[in-house]
């Protein structure tokens, strides 16, 4: 068993706060990502599972072990650094070894630990080259390759890809779910990247100034995101969000002359301040539809199959609507919206969703 | 590369030629008149020995002494023991200093910064009490006390700065990795140190070999003497004995150079050796 429990955790630097009461569960063996935006806090919180920072309040516990005054070497972890931390004095293999070594493991083990993450990890050829004579890709595999070794109950990843190139992150990317898969171990992730998160995760924790906004599947984050911060995080490009108001029963009224027709939930009251939100994927040109909007079209956007079009409401917002193929529309033309009904979230005026549109 | 580059660097060039001229040339001197004799040193200083002027007396003289070997080893192991312990206490301070946050932190560093500027020898006379209450007159151990004591504030100035150039993720890695903080010290900070602790002892060499004050005040006796403090039994109220005096000067270069030679590769070495990423 190595599941990852956080209970009530605090951290404050001084009288700031970073992390605000986390309760967090990483089941045995899953993947678990930890998303938001910069400064959020994600970092800080694995860093705490880490030992690498101390905490002010709450608990942690590794495998059933509370693990809260343990420095970093006995907490049964392996760390991943965004900047790789490779030992730039040592060639690979003792670059994987060196913790070992250490932990005064018998030389014969040691050399099987290493030939078998170098054999899963394809750096047999390279284990007497030094980091810096490695490529970027082979230098984040040797660091994936020195925590194998250490066969720890928990790897925790920060910001694994975010120094590769375009390509290259989404192969390792690729490698990494492998890697899970293959070693059933129990991941915490974090990157700041919602397509990481999205296309790793077995579950995604989404932070926000050292709150937990959302914690679910991707694909639960994605339909039922619990309010706007999650909504426009998850998801790219990010949710369309109008500002309306509820005039009457099952009508929103978005400003300048535009009313939309829909069933609300039965928090909504009229008079209500609301906001609408629909993906971009969920809106297309079309002038038929149970709910339309009307608009001028500001860029287009082509990427091949699909685009984007950006077009400006006459209430002044700005939405997008995906775009498949090549509508023959020049820029400044009028265009008629549908929105899929039931992909539209209504949040209330504190952020926090009413609920999702009934499906 | 054009005209104007062309002249700023015949510029930069004959700057730096005439520097090395003026710094090389009274080196020069001194060994050119160690292989003369005493008439041709006076007669015509400035020539080349020529077959009917050359002579090794001042060499066969200094070879001679007997005393002159123990002179260089005392200079050789105060030079060494303070590059030595300088390096060994000046980098762990500076690891204590730039890595752990501890109250009396900022003190000590702007401590060590003053005896960056306050030069030691205003501190001769209570040295010498010091030293005396230690019962450490006439022995090397004082000498090698006090240059350690001289050279730390510089060292730890220096070092602290690479340390902040080594980024904070190995020794984080090497923590998750289980290696104690001396381990890490000693695994991991002070190998990737290396040209910065080649710099340190540069630094530190030069100076403690060539110092006449210290060995003077505190080492004064036969057979604690260092090199530079022994040459002056050449230097007489009456006469000099120039060709013992010169021939020993070149001497006493040899060493100095050696090890000059020793840490600037190192130096280079290191600068080479590349970054994390």
């Amino acid at each position: 068993m190595s599941e990852v429990k956080i209970e009530n955790l605090c951290k404050a630097y001084g009288p700031v706060e970073v992390l605000k009461n986390i309760d967090l569960t990483v089941e045995d063996g899953s993947f678990v990502v930890l998303v938001g935006p910069s400064g959020c806090g994600k970092s800080t919180l694995l860093r705490s599972i880490a030992g690498l920072e101390p905490i002010t309040a709450g608990n942690i516990s590794i495998g059933g072990r509370q693990v809260n005054d343990l420095p970093p070497a006995q907490r049964q972890i392996a760390m991943v650094f965004q900047s790789y931390a490779l030992y730039p004095h040592k060639n690979v293999y003792d670059n994987m070894a060196f913790g070992l070594k250490f932990a005064r493991t018998p030389k014969a083990e040691i050399d099987q630990r290493v030939s078998e993450a170098a054999r899963i990890l394809q750096l047999e050829h390279l284990l007497k080259r030094r980091p810096r004579e490695l490529s970027g890709g082979q230098r984040q595999r040797v660091a994936i390759g020195r925590a194998i070794v250490r066969k720890p109950q928990v790897f925790l990843f920060d910001e694994p890809l975010s120094n590769l190139d375009a390509a290259l992150r989404i192969n390792t990317r690729v490698e990494i779910a492998k890697l899970h898969k293959l070693l059933k171990a129990t991941i915490v992730y974090v990157t700041h990247d919602q397509v990481e998160a999205m296309t790793l995760a077995d579950k995604i924790v989404v932070m926000n100034n050292g709150r937990v906004e959302q914690t679910g599947k991707p694909l639960d984050l994605y339909y039922n995101p619990a309010n706007m911060f999650v909504a426009g995080f998850i998801g790219s490009p990010a949710m369309n969000f109008v500002a309306a108001k509820m005039t009457q029963k099952n009508q929103l009224d978005c400003g300048a002359g535009m009313k939309i027709n829909l069933p609300l939930p039965p928090a909504c009251k009229v008079g209500d301040k609301v906001t609408l939100g629909c993906r971009p994927e969920h809106i297309q040109f079309a002038a038929e539809g149970k709910i339309q909007l009307k608009g001028n079209v500001d860029i287009l956007e082509r990427l091949g199959e699909i685009g984007y079009a950006h077009v400006s409401l006459p209430n002044g917002q700005s939405i997008v609507a995906q775009i498949t193929g090549d509508p023959k529309v020049g820029n400044g033309a009028p265009v008629s919206l549908a929105l899929s009904p039931t992909h539209i979230h209504i949040f209330g005026e504190d952020g926090s969703v009413c609920s999702a549109a009934a499906r | 590369m054009n005209l104007r580059q062309q002249a700023s660097a015949f510029a930069v060039h004959a700057v730096l030629l005439a520097y090395t001229a003026l710094a090389l040339a009274p080196i020069i001197l001194v060994i050119m008149n160690s292989f003369k004799e005493r008439k041709a040193i006076f007669g015509a200083p400035l020539q080349l020995p020529s077959p009917s002027t050359f002579s090794l007396i001042g060499y066969d003289k200094v070879f001679g002494d007997s005393a002159i070997a123990s002179y260089y080893i005392n200079s050789i192991t105060v030079t060494g023991g303070t590059i030595f312990f300088t390096l060994l206490f000046g980098s762990m301070a500076a690891w204590a200093l730039a890595e752990y946050k501890f109250r009396f932190n900022t003190f000590l560093a702007i401590f060590l910064a003053i005896g960056i500027m306050v030069p030691i020898r205003l501190g001769s006379v209570a040295l010498i009490q010091l030293i005396a209450q230690l019962n450490l007159i006439n022995t090397l151990t004082a000498l090698i006390l006090v240059y350690v004591a001289q050279n730390i504030p510089l060292a730890v100035f220096i070092l602290s700065e690479f340390m902040g150039q080594i980024p904070k993720d190995l020794r984080e890695a090497a923590r998750c990795d289980g290696l104690s903080e001396y381990n890490i010290f000693f695994h991991i900070i002070l190998p990737l140190l290396r040209p910065a602790l080649a710099t340190v002892a540069v630094f530190t060499m030069i100076p403690v070999w060539n110092d006449l004050w210290f060995p003077l005040l505190l080492a004064p006796a036969r057979g604690k003497q260092t090199i530079t403090l022994g040459i002056q039994q050449f230097l007489g109220q009456y006469i000099t004995d120039w060709n013992s005096v010169l021939s020993a000067l070149a001497t006493a270069i040899i060493p100095v150079l050696i090890l000059y030679v020793i840490f600037s590769r190192q130096l280079i070495r290191g600068l080479t050796s590349g970054a994390v990423k």
